[in-house]
């Protein structure tokens, strides 16, 4: 007896359908499967055998052929574990298969018959509600992800026991509520602005970086409160649309790395230093999202820049320019998402005190020019649009009793700013200021006579590298943004230049 | 082609022989036989190891020396040695001068008073500005500025000279065809083109730490006095006042304004009976020259808006960081860092390490 279950297979961040097709026959009895299966799903074999046993079914011992079609395609991990079981179940006879073609099965099973979750259901499920599937059986523990589909039916189950109730209709099936989408923040109580002491212009910077998502690094000594500010980023950052929401949770679903049901706030992904290019940037045996990926839409921290391997930040270059990576795999090429960003955070010359005013730095003008210029390239010192000196607070300000600004207010400002935004690049194909590129500056980023002057002025006395012009118009064109001003006028270009401490020739000393 | 004399070239032969010094340049003048006659016959030289006297037989080649003469000057160096004009009639005089010196440049523009000025690597900002107004001054009074093109104070005479139009002369303790520290590079070939920068160690010498005490010897043995700024009391500053007192010049201490500054060898100085002098003004009423009417402090631009001038201010009692600024004016990090860069752009306020800001010097 033949049985064909439907399921799905995961690409990268896509899916494609898989026909479980299941043949109970006489002869030697054994179970085999082909279709180009991984080590993950022959071993299925064991599982489902015990899981059918132990769950109070009869394993057959016939001749059991599994066929995971299309056969060209390679089938990966525990996944076909349930639609297997399923299958064995109907071509046994053992429960009534209505062999709808519209219903796709997925799961692990345990050796007593309960059903797991698996990794990257809601891309799978979305692929196959495009191809026209209309119901899916799925581990309750997937089933959080899987309610946000439109269209598509969703059956958690527990055990095998439960779904076969649910085919012999002996209980009535219970589909999930669609999910109701409510982006959050979290609410960490003890990180707010408004708990930084000092560091107003550090804030500033970062509310501009937020408000235009510029890439920013923050330079200091050790104990000026980097990191600090690096993790309050996340409270001012505007909440996730659905539409991006969407796209985080398949990032994360597919590395197995969430938690329940879809994300409802942005990543804040911080590596360590130590951190392989595999792991930061995608890729490994099993082409997996990488750090840039899981933090699409979010932030990428990465704490001491200059300690991390040459060749991870070299590998940096094309998500901080194309927003998404792509990782090679045996016999294809997976493309994953990587808009982030970035908040990079380093010591100012090898000692970490350059510039602190406890005098401690013993450092060379030599080696404080070498320091930053050896280990970050060119390239993405392109691509990061502020740089911030951060120092040490000062005794009075730890003490002092004034709370700055809470998160809430400048989340305020930097969401109108995020709408000014919106609107002026409806139809320019982008969201944010950070994201302009060539003929898009004359357009959006005009500078009237005065604006040219003071900038040529500042090029000329702080010797800055022609790097720096573009961005300073970008972020001049943030700063207008948050001011509410449709122009980009002088005193915004005026703070934009100050925002550019790494171009200055002489960093370091005088030439 | 040389303007070496066939004498000076038969002196730069005999110079330029490793490890042959005043001493031994001593004795073989006191031999009384012509450098025609030494140059025919090295061998003659008994009083120096065999070593040498191969060295210079192999070099005998008056065609040699000129080929070696000319590879200098293609790299713009040319060989001073004593008895050219060009030599500095003052450093004939000290205990052991150079046989030879090498130059970028021309010692010819050295003027009537040359003066060295010598201080702290380490110097603080108003330390550095006061020895460069100093040399500004002395330098558009005349005097030639002497220094030794090192990070901190050297570096502040050596532009305060040059800004007032003045020729300064840097004397290095490595070769002269190169920048030593490497941070000078401008002002090294600045100096060369109105000045000029000197070596009596051979081209390709490396900075080793041994020299410079050495060099410290020929900045104040060319000149007729030194000023001596913010030092401590081991240091080369103190090593060329040695020198100095050794060889006659008259030493100025500059003494520390403010207590950050280190005060410690102009004060010991003075304690000792040396002169003092807290302006170019004092300098050159000792020697009788008349002063220049001192520069005008330049008073700040007029066009500086309300703000502008309130930040201005707030920097002329130090230098401060940005959130210091923003705290005690009471304004927005965004309002202070827009001004900061008007004030910079004017020329009025420079930029420190740390986000610290200053009256620019």
């Amino acid at each position: 007896m033949l049985a064909k279950v439907g399921s799905c297979g995961l690409m990268g961040l896509g899916g494609f359908h898989v026909d479980v097709e299941v043949d109970v026959s006489s002869g030697m009895p054994c179970m085999e499967i082909v279709g180009l299966a991984d080590t993950a799903v022959k071993e299925s074999r064991e599982r489902v055998r015990s899981a059918l046993k132990n769950a109070g079914f009869a394993y057959p011992a016939s001749r059991i052929i599994i066929n995971l079609a299309p056969a060209d395609l390679r089938k990966e991990g525990p996944i076909y574990d349930l639609p297997i079981a399923v299958g064995i179940l109907a071509a046994s006879g053992q429960v009534p298969f209505s062999g709808r073609r519209d219903t796709v099965f997925l799961g692990e099973l345990s050796l007593d018959g309960e059903i797991r979750g698996v990794h990257g259901v809601l891309p799978m499920l979305i692929d196959a509600r495009s191809r026209g599937m209309r119901r899916a059986v799925v581990p309750e523990e997937n089933a959080g992800e899987a309610a946000y589909i439109e269209g598509l039916q969703i059956l958690p189950v527990r055990n095998l026991s439960e779904l076969a109730s649910y085919m012999r209709g002996e209980k009535e099936m219970v589909y999930c509520q669609p999910g109701k989408f409510a982006a959050r923040r979290e609410s960490s109580g003890d990180i707010d602005f408004k708990y930084i002491k000092g560091q107003d212009a550090a804030k500033r910077a970062m509310e501009i970086a937020v408000a235009g998502s510029h890439n920013i690094f923050l330079i200091g000594p050790p104990g000026s409160g980097k990191t600090m500010l690096a993790r309050a980023v996340p409270t001012i950052m505007p909440l996730l649309t659905f539409a991006e929401a969407l796209e985080v949770t398949k990032v994360h679903s597919v590395s197995g790395e969430l938690r329940g049901g879809i994300v409802t706030e942005r990543p804040f992904r911080s590596p360590h230093h130590t951190a392989s290019t595999a792991s930061l940037i995608g890729g490994g045996a099993k082409a997996r999202p990488g750090e840039v990926s899981l933090a699409h839409q979010g932030v990428l921290f990465l704490d001491e820049l200059p300690e991390f391997r040459r060749e991870a930040l070299e590998a940096l270059r094309q998500p901080l320019e194309d927003g998404f990576v792509t990782v090679s795999r045996v016999n294809a090429r997976v493309e994953y998402p990587a808009r982030f960003m970035l908040v990079a955070s380093m010591n100012p010359c090898p000692c970490g005190y350059y510039g602190d005013p406890s005098g401690k730095c013993r450092c060379t003008p030599g080696q404080i020019r070498r320091y930053l210029s050896q280990r970050i390239s060119g390239p993405l010192l392109n691509r990061v649009d502020l740089h911030v000196e951060v120092a040490r607070p000062l005794y009075e300000d730890l003490i002092s009793a004034r709370e700055g600004e809470p998160s809430s207010a400048v989340r305020n400002r930097v969401e109108q700013a995020r709408e000014i935004q919106r609107e002026r690049y409806q139809k320019a194909g982008i969201l944010v200021n950070s994201q302009l590129r060539g003929g898009m500056f004359d357009e959006f980023c005009k500078l009237d006579a005065a604006c040219e002057l003071l900038l040529s002025s500042a090029f000329q006395s702080l010797n800055l590298s022609a790097r720096a012009y573009r961005r300073i118009l970008m972020v001049a064109r943030t700063i207008a943004d948050l001011a509410g001003s449709g122009e980009i006028r002088e005193e915004h270009v005026a703070e934009a230049v100050q925002y550019r401490s790494l171009d200055r020739k002489y960093w370091g000393g005088e030439v | 082609m040389s303007g070496l004399t066939h004498e000076e070239k038969i002196w730069y032969w005999l110079a330029s022989t490793p490890r042959l010094g005043f001493k031994h340049m001593v004795s073989i003048l006191e031999m009384q036989i012509s450098l025609e006659e030494i140059f025919a016959d090295p061998g003659s030289l008994s009083m120096l190891p065999e070593e040498m006297r191969e060295t210079l037989k192999s070099r005998a080649d008056m065609g040699r020396i000129e080929e070696e003469l000319f590879s200098l000057e293609k790299q713009g160096i040319h060989a001073v040695p004593m008895p050219s004009g060009e030599y500095p009639p003052l450093l004939r005089e000290i205990y052991r001068p150079p046989l030879i010196l090498y130059v970028k440049g021309s010692l010819l523009r050295v003027g009537e008073l040359p003066l060295g000025m010598v201080g702290t690597r380490l110097a603080s900002r108003e330390g550095m500005a006061r020895m460069k107004q100093i040399a500004r001054e002395l330098a558009d009074a005349g005097v030639t500025v002497v220094s030794g093109m090192a990070r901190g104070i050297d570096t502040a005479c050596h532009k305060g000279a040059l800004e007032a139009g003045g020729v300064t002369v840097a004397v290095l303790g490595c070769g002269v065809e190169r920048a030593y520290p490497s941070e000078n590079k401008r002002l090294y070939h600045a100096i060369a083109e109105t000045g000029a920068v000197i070596s009596e160690f051979p081209p390709g010498t490396p900075p080793f730490a041994g020299n410079f005490p050495v060099r410290n010897r020929i900045i104040s043995g060319m000149s007729r006095g030194i000023l001596v700024g913010e030092a401590n009391e081991a240091s080369g500053a103190h090593n060329t006042a040695r020198h100095a007192y050794e060889e006659n010049r008259d030493v100025f201490a500059v003494p520390a304004e403010k207590p950050e500054q280190t005060a410690e060898l102009p004060a010991l100085l003075m304690e000792n009976g040396s002169l003092s002098a807290r302006s170019a003004r004092e300098v050159l009423s000792y020697y009788g020259w008349a002063a220049e009417e001192p520069l005008q402090e330049e008073s700040p631009e007029p066009g500086l808006d309300f703000f502008e001038r309130e930040l201005y201010n707030l920097l002329l009692k130090g230098d401060m960081t940005m959130q210091q600024l923003a705290d005690r004016s009471g304004s927005a990090a965004a309002k202070v860092s827009l001004t900061l860069t008007k004030l910079e752009v004017k020329g009025l306020v420079e930029r420190l390490p740390g986000n610290r800001f200053g009256k620019k010097i």
